[in-house]
């Protein structure tokens, strides 16, 4: 199979779904001319043209607005945020329109629109350009919030969120586009709202998602060494949540710890750690632990970051806990 | 001056420690780094090190006692001291001063120990099965005076687990933070159990414990005893008992169990009078559906196999393993799985599915000599049969008082299901196998 | 309550006013004439009598259903809740829009004072009063409300409750006429308050740069909420704020129907045409409160009076009866009829039912999830 790095993967979903639905179309900052940003519409422009991959001026409510409104008329489009961190100027776009229309029409609206972009911290941005926004999406009935973690879930995720007929939340990472992963040939989708398991164990169920994986798979590997068996699920849809296959991991080993990269109050794993208890408390051995970020804006300093930040050694720690090791 | 020894602090979650066992005597020599003692931790239980050369002079603490980090266990007499005077001095109470800056409760009744009577040990052990460890009681504390239960910490699985295996958790010392208990210490609990239980015969710890004359003993219901409590009160109030009882002559069946066992003795296999209940219930109850079922409010489910509740008493309480399918076993099997189970109910390892599912239930107080005797029904069953003892009685047989051997059993049946003369019918087809065995074949 | 009564509208033929109560603020000298000295050779843009008798029916119709929902709303045991916006006086901007709404290709969307344009596209009085009452058979099957209705099948893309949120949304829908080549545009109605949201500058450079089909229409009733705009606008020659985006931008009298089926279609027509957008301010007037609780103490007696007889309805009965298109006779029956159809409308709400508890879960979702589509 070959390997390919997370932005092909996701430019590969984008290019396919367009070539397969010319009702698809993405507009963003710097998607055409400028090749992406962050490169993942590299060459998008050239193949499509000014039609279909539309540059945008800064105005993230204006053409997030824009977005909903072409897709209450029968178009699927694809709206690429620099950072869903400039999303907090399009909030009401996204909330009270995309998420709002369907419900306070009676239905009468279908609103298959994706927005898509970098979320989290990434490195040295500070504070306004490293928020978490899933919590802030996930919250919201009407809205599927999908947050990939490779690039094989990344390609097979966006393509069944461009066929949804529901606004999807698409989160990325600036960390990973990088990231290069096994993505076969040819077609093929990943179901929303199905987590996987990214990997088996007895001791300790590890949930998480998006780039915090990344955590998680390193503490897992540090705690096998130590005897702990870790079993980590990968959500990749927050909303709606597979709060089945996180229940039947939790009844299993009985220990549970969620990893996000959110704020402890309010934070989206919070909102997971809620669902975990409600279906499984009188499964479990010890308090579920979440490790996250420290209740602090994001610094720039590069030791305050990778301080505020989770780690796999805090995960490792968190683990320990759970298990009364 | 003499060296005190006080419990380490091992791990740095640990605040309380057990003395598991000395591994030196008072008078003999100590090195330092040798082995002097194991001590429990809430993690493990590790060896405890010896840190001077000296002889050990006194032991403070005795085995199985739990003492806060710091305290003193034992003391050494250094080079040049006289271990018997040292040993007079910790016996007096006159310890060093940070024993006496200790004003903690344990370490008064500690200190006596392990030089006062008997008496003060025993209530002291006393007292420790009736505490909860010090953490949680740390938590009971906050429970405001006047009876109210006290609250055991304990993970939400260790309290599910504890309810399946029929563990006290009160009794159960939580290793999880703040004296939490835990999945393993049930775990550990219910395996340590058995031998808990253990009865000591021929020795004092082996009497019955007492109340002490003038006094009394308030205790409090286990959530296995306040369990049993409520489903029996709701079933003795709730369900309409009436009570049918009929004398069984078990001299045939008695005959044919001869006759078994001498055959099976190679075999290791002895079975007992209740196998051939079990046996001849089998095909009464599947010739009476209606007294094998059970009975929600609404509807009647009856069975197509008899699976047979029986109660075992344990020193906890009453539960009810269930053997399952005894429609499709044959003596031999009864005799083994019946073994089988109620050696598992009396460890507590019975697996859930193996406490329900029953679709009629016996109560045998044969043992016990008693002659006839009524049981309470356990819902959503719509019967119970009460087994008195099988005794040579006077029996008119014609006009000639014989000697034979009865036995009374009596039927609880829920007349919302079954009515009178059906039970009488059950009954009656259960005396006639009894009484001629050969007839369960037919 | 006492607040309020100021603001009752004199229902009836009485006072040479039909129609309630009316005003004005700003009207040019020569606006006012079109009242003040009608001409009577102007023809009506109407092609037919007929066409225009159905004009000012719906203009009627708009009146006294609104008039209505006002007496519903207050009405003790209140059937109508949440907050309620009403359209009285500014009638002829709706009614002059639909005069020029391609059905089946073009569309409108509006602020949470959306009664008049639902009614004027052809909703069913019954289906938006039900919807008022919270119904099942409401058009939004009373999960909207008032600020809330919605007509898809003839383009109706609905009431928004958010001031200005909607003015990007009427974009995109111009943006999907654009992208599929259908010659529909989107009338983007506003208010004077939503000019002063960002998402307003926002999408009318956005509509300008790529040349979308739409026409912005800002109905300045000379009111945001309760504030005029001489309070909250810089520039209070509203128009002007469409300028700096490279398109045109013109104010015009939105109480006179001619005049908005005149000024709205030529814009249509620019933006069929591949011109672009258009920015237009519609000057009218709001004869009620902002919404139910607004006792209008920002208004002064003489304002009203003037407002009286700039009425949209009087402008354009006048302008019929001296063009000899309408009587007395027939302005009767037409206003029975309509009453008639109101009291239709609030019956069939009362009669309707509630929505199912159930449908508390309908329609958040347009899938199912898990979703895998191939």
């Amino acid at each position: 199979m070959p390997e390919i790095q997370f932005r092909e993967a996701l430019r590969q979903a984008m290019v396919e779904e367009m070539q397969r639905d010319e009702n698809v179309f993405l507009m963003g900052e710097e998607v055409g001319e400028y090749n992406g940003a962050y490169k993942v519409s590299e060459g998008m422009l050239a193949k499509f043209g000014p039609k279909r991959v539309i540059d945008t001026p800064i105005s993230e409510a204006g053409f997030s607005g824009i977005g909903v409104g072409a897709a209450m008329c029968g178009l699927r489009p694809i709206v690429e945020f620099m950072s869903w961190s400039f999303t907090w100027v399009a909030i009401d776009q996204i909330v009270n329109n995309a998420a709002n229309v369907r419900y306070m029409s009676g239905g009468q609206f279908k609103i298959p629109i994706v927005f898509r972009g970098g979320n989290g911290i990434a490195h040295q941005l500070g504070a306004t350009h490293s928020h978490r926004m899933e919590s802030v999406y996930a919250r919201v009935p009407g809205l599927v919030v999908v947050a990939p973690s490779t690039p094989f879930d990344a390609k097979g995720l966006l393509k069944s969120s461009i066929r949804c007929d529901d606004p999807v939340i698409f989160l990325e990472s600036e960390m990973m586009l990088n990231d290069r992963g096994e993505v076969p040939d040819g077609e093929y989708l990943v179901p929303l709202g199905v987590a996987d398991v990214k990997r088996g164990g007895k001791d300790v169920t590890i949930i998480s998602w998006g780039k915090c994986m990344k955590y998680a798979v390193k503490a897992a590997a540090m705690l096998e060494s130590e005897g702990i068996d870790a079993e980590i699920i990968d959500l990749r849809t927050l909303r709606p949540l597979d709060v089945n296959t996180v229940a039947e991991s939790v009844r299993k080993t009985h220990r549970c710890v969620v990893v996000d990269e959110d704020w402890p109050y309010g934070g989206m794993g919070a909102a997971v750690l809620e669902q975990v208890y409600k279906h499984t408390f009188d499964d479990l051995d010890a308090p579920i632990q979440r490790v996250c970020c420290e209740d602090v804006p994001s610094p720039y300093n590069h030791y305050l970051e990778i301080q505020m930040q989770p780690s796999p050694e805090k995960v490792v720690a968190a683990v320990k806990e759970v298990c009364y090791r | 001056m003499p060296i005190e020894i006080t419990m380490p602090q091992l791990s740095d979650t640990m605040t309380e420690g057990t003395v598991v066992k000395w591994k030196k005597a008072e008078g003999q020599a100590v090195k330092s780094g040798e082995e002097i003692a194991e001590v429990e931790t809430d993690k493990a239980t590790m060896p405890m090190e010896a840190f001077d050369d000296g002889t050990l002079a006194a032991i403070l603490i005795a085995e199985g006692d739990k003492v806060q980090v710091g305290q003193v266990l034992a003391v050494l007499a250094g080079k040049g001291e006289d271990a018997a005077a040292v040993k007079k001095q910790y016996a007096a109470g006159k310890g060093a001063g940070a024993a006496d800056a200790e004003p903690a409760v344990e370490d008064q009744e500690a200190g006596q120990e392990g030089t006062t009577s008997p008496d003060a040990a025993e209530r002291a052990a006393v007292k420790d099965k009736k505490q909860p460890p010090a953490a949680v009681a740390d938590v009971a504390k906050s429970v405001p005076a006047g009876g109210t239960p006290e609250r055991v910490v304990a993970s939400p699985l260790a309290k599910r687990m504890a309810a399946d295996v029929a563990v006290d958790l009160s009794q159960i010392r939580g290793t999880g933070p703040g004296g939490r208990v835990v999945q393993k210490d049930v775990e550990t609990a219910a395996a340590a159990k058995p031998a808990e239980k253990k009865p000591e015969t021929g020795t004092a710890a082996g009497l019955a414990p007492r109340v002490v004359s003038g006094q009394k003993q308030v205790v409090l219901m286990t959530k296995m005893r306040a369990t049993i409590a409520q489903r029996l009160q709701a079933s003795k109030q709730s369900l309409p008992h009436y009570y049918e009882t009929l004398d069984i002559d078990c001299e045939n069946v008695l005959a044919v169990r001869g006759r078994l066992n001498a055959a099976m003795e190679k075999e290791g296999v002895r079975l007992s009078l209740v196998d051939f209940i079990a046996k001849a219930l089998a095909v009464a109850l599947l010739r009476h559906p209606t007294v094998n079922a059970t009975f929600d409010g609404h509807q009647v489910t009856m069975y197509g196999d008899v699976n047979l509740g029986m109660a075992v008493a344990l020193p906890s309480g009453l539960i009810v393993p269930v053997l399952r399918g005894v429609n499709q076993m044959g003596l031999k099997e009864i005799r083994l799985r019946t073994t089988d189970l109620i050696d598992r109910a009396r460890q507590q390892r019975l697996k859930q599915e193996e406490m329900t599912g029953g679709t009629f239930t016996i109560s045998n107080l044969g043992n016990y000599g008693i002659r006839e005797f009524t049981a309470i029904i356990n819902p959503p069953e719509v019967a119970v049969l009460a087994i008195a003892a099988a005794e040579k009685r006077p029996v008119c047989q014609g006009d000639q008082v014989v000697a034979r051997t009865m036995m009374s059993v009596t039927l609880s049946s829920d007349h919302r299901v079954i009515d009178g003369a059906t039970a009488a019918e059950f009954l009656r087809t259960f005396k006639s196998l009894m009484e001629e065995p050969g007839m369960m074949l037919v | 309550m006492d607040g309020l009564a100021i603001t009752l509208p004199r229902i009836g033929w009485e006072g040479g006013n039909a129609y309630g109560v009316g005003c004005l603020v700003r009207w040019s000298d020569a606006e006012m004439s079109v009242v003040d000295k009608p001409r009577v050779k102007r023809p009506t843009k109407a092609k037919t009598d007929q066409r225009a008798h159905e004009m000012l029916r719906m203009m009627l119709l708009i009146r006294r259903f609104e008039e209505r929902t006002y007496q519903e709303y207050t009405r003790p045991g209140q059937r109508i809740g949440g907050f309620c916006h009403l359209y009285s006086g500014q009638e002829a901007v709706a009614v002059g829009i639909a005069a020029v709404f391609a059905k089946g290709k073009d569309y409108l969307i509006t602020a949470y004072r959306d009664h008049g344009h639902s009614l004027a596209l052809g909703m069913d009085p019954g289906a938006a009063m039900a919807e008022m009452f919270g119904r099942a058979t409401g058009c939004s099957k009373g999960k909207g409300g008032s600020m809330h209705l919605f007509q898809a099948e003839v383009g109706n893309l609905g009431g928004h409750g958010i001031v200005g949120s909607q003015i990007p949304l009427g974009a995109g829908a111009a943006f999907a006429c654009k992208y599929k080549n259908t010659g529909g545009v989107c009338f983007t109605l506003f208010g004077d308050g939503a000019i002063n949201q960002g998402v307003h500058n926002e999408t009318l450079n956005l509509a300008s740069l790529w040349k979308l089909p739409v026409v912005f229409i800002v109905e300045n009733n000379g009111v945001a909420m309760g504030t005029q705009v001489e309070r909250s606008s810089a520039e209070v020659e509203l128009e002007r704020r469409g300028s700096g985006y490279h398109m045109p931008y013109q104010a015009f009298d939105g109480n006179d129907l001619d005049q908005v089926i005149d000024v709205v279609g030529e814009a249509a027509d620019r933006a069929r045409a591949g011109s672009g957008p258009t920015y237009l301010v519609a000057n009218t007037y709001r004869f009620r409160g902002h919404s139910m609780s607004d006792a209008m103490k920002y208004r002064t007696k003489e304002e009203l009076e003037q407002a009286r007889r700039r009425d949209p309805l009087v402008i354009y009965e006048a302008r019929l009866r001296e063009a000899g298109a309408i009587g007395d006779e027939q302005l009767e029956a037409m206003d029975a009829e309509v009453r008639k159809q109101v009291d239709a409308a609030v019956k069939f709400a009362i009669d309707s039912p509630h929505p199912d508890a159930q449908d508390l879960y309908s329609d958040v979702y347009s899938e199912k999830y898990p979703l895998e589509k191939k």
